[in-house]
């Protein structure tokens, strides 16, 4: 049996494709409910988001699982799959379990050390699990990964920092204001990244108290729904004392948030800290407005600047991060090959107690030893002769080379594999 | 000192030491894990730290050994360990351990220095009156210290806020408003404990010496601490006044601190009624 992950991801698939292949929920079911059906795999996770679609799959052989595969994901999709194959790449073997593990890191992801995708891992995890599109192996797989991905989250840094816009802008405020907690909020203008802000800052709890704009039907309309009060442009000043945090992004040609302006405001504070976030280009407020003490003043550039950071921080721990799938993937496999050994092993044990018993039935004709003496006598003379070929071997799975063990084991005592043994002992397991 | 002493003190120094550079590593983000290890070694020294006060103790025959200017930094250091960790346990985080470790170490080679000074000659009977007056002070001094890191930590985080560039002191500092609470809860408790403080050292120097002594270097520049302090909390909870001018105005209050303390001694000695 081996082990494949085929899929298409952001890397080099383009969008238009991506969202072609998606799978919904029920697509998901539906799929997996499929795969159960069909001869050519044994095991199926489907892993679907904006930024992947990957099947990790235990086939008879990958290019069988393959061919399975783009079959289902054409009938389901009505998709041929010569548009998507360019796109498409295959891993088979440690390769898989090291991408697998990188994608639950949050390694292959576009934003380096995401925390979404390991939800979205176990999700995938979940309805292959409940749709019993799971055995052995993948269960295994699945739960290693996932915990890979949580220790790489605890013990680096790689996900520290947020990095897009809005909640680079939420963790600013979390900088200066602690939790949010009802922190006033004003937005002046009512672009798209202006309400996105607001919003990420409304879910963090900050309260959205005034949405100022020049077209009132449609201030008056996001300020419904986000709870607040509208406020004509003209009007916006006198309700700065009131606000944490304001948001800027009108069109103005010339800065609306002036230095006296907002010194004055300060004042009248008590120098209560302000948060004001500038994304308007031109800048909606004047640069020096930052030099008063307790404004903080961050522009479009700044909030990027902030986000560069974050994410040099979080490349900055890839190295260890690396590190620890690196770990996981070699302890995964040394129980892979440990599972390989079984089989032989079983069989070398049944036939150590053949020849055990049959020498100690002729004994105990001649003897008096009762049943009970015979099989304790009998087991404990085969696990003394177990012990060290069997630790030899666990040693060897970990470090390599268990494969000469068990060909000197299946030719010194003839005990040649059966078809399908190994498929059992994944199956017996988990 | 006896040996046995002088070995503890060296020993809690070594671990301060240890405690500093394991929040060094920390915090420069050469180790990601080790908080722990950190702290466990605070703890260790400050243990080592009681356990010289026992020796100490048990070979004067005292209660509260401190009067010595050797013992006095000792239980400074001893004071200020117990309040981080005891007291107000929920700030415990590498950027206190930080600030607080080389505080701790310093106060600690103090006292190792200093302990060729003599001892002052207290009057046996009073000892009560005495402990009060040196343990409420040490305390309040203790809490100053505090309330003065999460001052040092507010500027270098507002700093780092503005510049708009964020590195390790960004990552890694609590949130403003958390710092301005950690300036001011400990503040308030400094400011009730040098009130006792004052008030017992009057009525002991009463009982002791028979008169008020107002005009002694350190008194006066105990009595303006606190005022400063008084000022500054009227400022925060009375009048409403945050942000960077106020954390400015408690640090002012800190150096009287720092001046009470250790600068009085190079005047005319601590106070100067216990020479008379």
């Amino acid at each position: 049996m081996e082990f494949f992950v085929l899929g298409i991801s952001h890397k080099e698939c383009p969008v238009a494709i991506r969202e072609k292949l998606h799978f919904s929920k029920e697509q998901i079911d539906l799929a997996l409910r499929e795969a159960r059906a069909e001869s050519s795999f044994s095991e199926l996770v489907i892993l679907s988001t904006c930024n992947r679609v990957e099947f990790y799959g235990v086939a008879h052989s990958e290019q069988e699982g393959e061919a399975g595969l783009l079959r289902m994901v054409e009938r389901i999709h009505g998709i041929s799959s010569d548009e998507f194959r360019p796109y498409l790449y295959r891993h088979s073997g440690t390769e898989a379990l090291r991408h697998i593990f990188r994608v639950a890191a949050g390694l292959d992801s576009l934003v380096v050390g995401e925390n979404e995708i390991l939800g979205q891992v176990r999700d995938a995890f979940r309805a292959a699990d409940r749709l019993r599109a799971l055995d052995s192996l993948l269960y295994r797989l699945m739960e290693k990964a996932l915990k890979t991905g949580k220790e790489v989250r605890t013990q680096t840094r790689i996900n520290k920092g947020a990095v897009s816009i809005p909640s680079v802008a939420v963790e600013l405020a979390e900088k200066i204001f602690g939790k949010l907690v009802g922190e006033k909020i004003m937005v002046l203008g009512t672009g798209e990244m202006s309400i996105l802000t607001l919003k990420n800052l409304g879910n963090a709890g900050a309260e959205i108290l005034y949405v100022v704009s020049r077209n009132q039907e449609k201030g008056e309309s996001v300020a419904k729904e986000a709870g607040a009060e509208w406020v004509a442009l003209d009007d916006w000043g006198r309700y700065l004392t009131d606000v944490d945090i304001l948001i800027s992004s009108t069109a103005a040609p010339h800065p609306i948030v002036h230095y006296d302006q907002v010194r004055e405001v300060m004042n009248a504070r008590r120098h209560r800290p302000l948060f004001l976030i500038d994304i308007a280009v031109p800048r909606d407020i004047e640069a020096r407005v930052n030099e008063i003490d307790d404004v903080y003043l961050y522009n479009i550039d700044d909030l990027k600047g902030v986000s560069a950071s974050n994410l040099r921080l979080r490349r900055s721990e890839i190295q260890a991060a690396e590190e620890l799938v690196e770990h996981s993937v070699g302890l995964f496999n040394s129980w892979l090959k440990q599972l390989e050994v079984r089989p032989t092993m079983e069989r070398f044990e049944i036939f150590l107690s053949d020849i055990l018993d049959k020498e100690l039935s002729r004994i105990s004709s001649h003897e008096t030893l009762d049943e009970n003496k015979r099989r304790e006598l009998r087991d404990r003379i085969s696990a003394k002769l177990l012990h060290q070929p069997l630790s030899k071997i666990k040693e060897a799975s970990r470090n390599g080379g268990v494969a000469k063990y068990v060909e000197a084991l299946q030719a010194l005592f003839g005990l040649e594999q059966k078809p399908h043994e190994t498929d059992h002992s994944h199956r017996n397991a988990r | 000192m006896n040996p046995l002493s002088l070995s503890l003190l060296s020993i809690a120094q070594l671990f301060y030491a240890l405690t500093f550079v394991l929040h060094l590593l920390l915090f420069s983000g050469k180790v990601v894990r080790g908080y722990r290890g950190a702290l466990a070694c605070m703890r260790l020294g400050f243990l080592l730290n009681t356990f010289y006060f026992f020796t100490e103790a048990v070979g004067q025959g005292t209660l509260l050994p401190v009067a010595s200017v050797s013992q006095a930094m000792a239980f400074f250091a001893w004071s200020l360990a117990f309040v981080y960790l005891v007291l107000f346990i929920r700030i415990q985080t590498e950027s206190f351990g930080l600030i607080l470790s080389p505080i701790l170490l310093a106060f600690l080679a103090l006292a190792s220095w200093a302990r060729a000074f003599s001892a002052y000659e207290l009057p046996e009977s009073l000892n009560a009156y005495f402990t009060v007056h040196i343990v409420s002070a040490f305390f309040a001094y203790a809490c100053f210290t505090i309330s003065f890191t999460a001052g040092v930590l507010y500027l270098m985080q507002q700093r780092e806020l503005k510049r708009k560039n964020p590195g390790q002191v960004y990552y890694r500092l609590p949130s403003l408003e958390e710092l301005e609470g950690l300036i001011y809860q400990p503040m308030i408790w400094g400011a009730l404990l040098l009130l006792v403080a004052v008030g017992v050292g009057f009525f002991w120097s009463k009982l002791a010496y028979g008169e008020f002594s107002f005009l002694d270097p350190k008194t006066v520049s105990t009595l303006v601490t606190a005022a400063l302090y008084l000022a500054v909390l009227f400022l925060h909870y009375v009048s409403s006044q945050r942000g960077k001018k106020v954390v400015v105005l408690s640090m002012v209050a800190f150096g009287m601190v720092l001046f009470s303390f250790l600068g009085t001694r190079f005047l005319e000695g601590s106070h100067n009624f216990l020479h008379s």
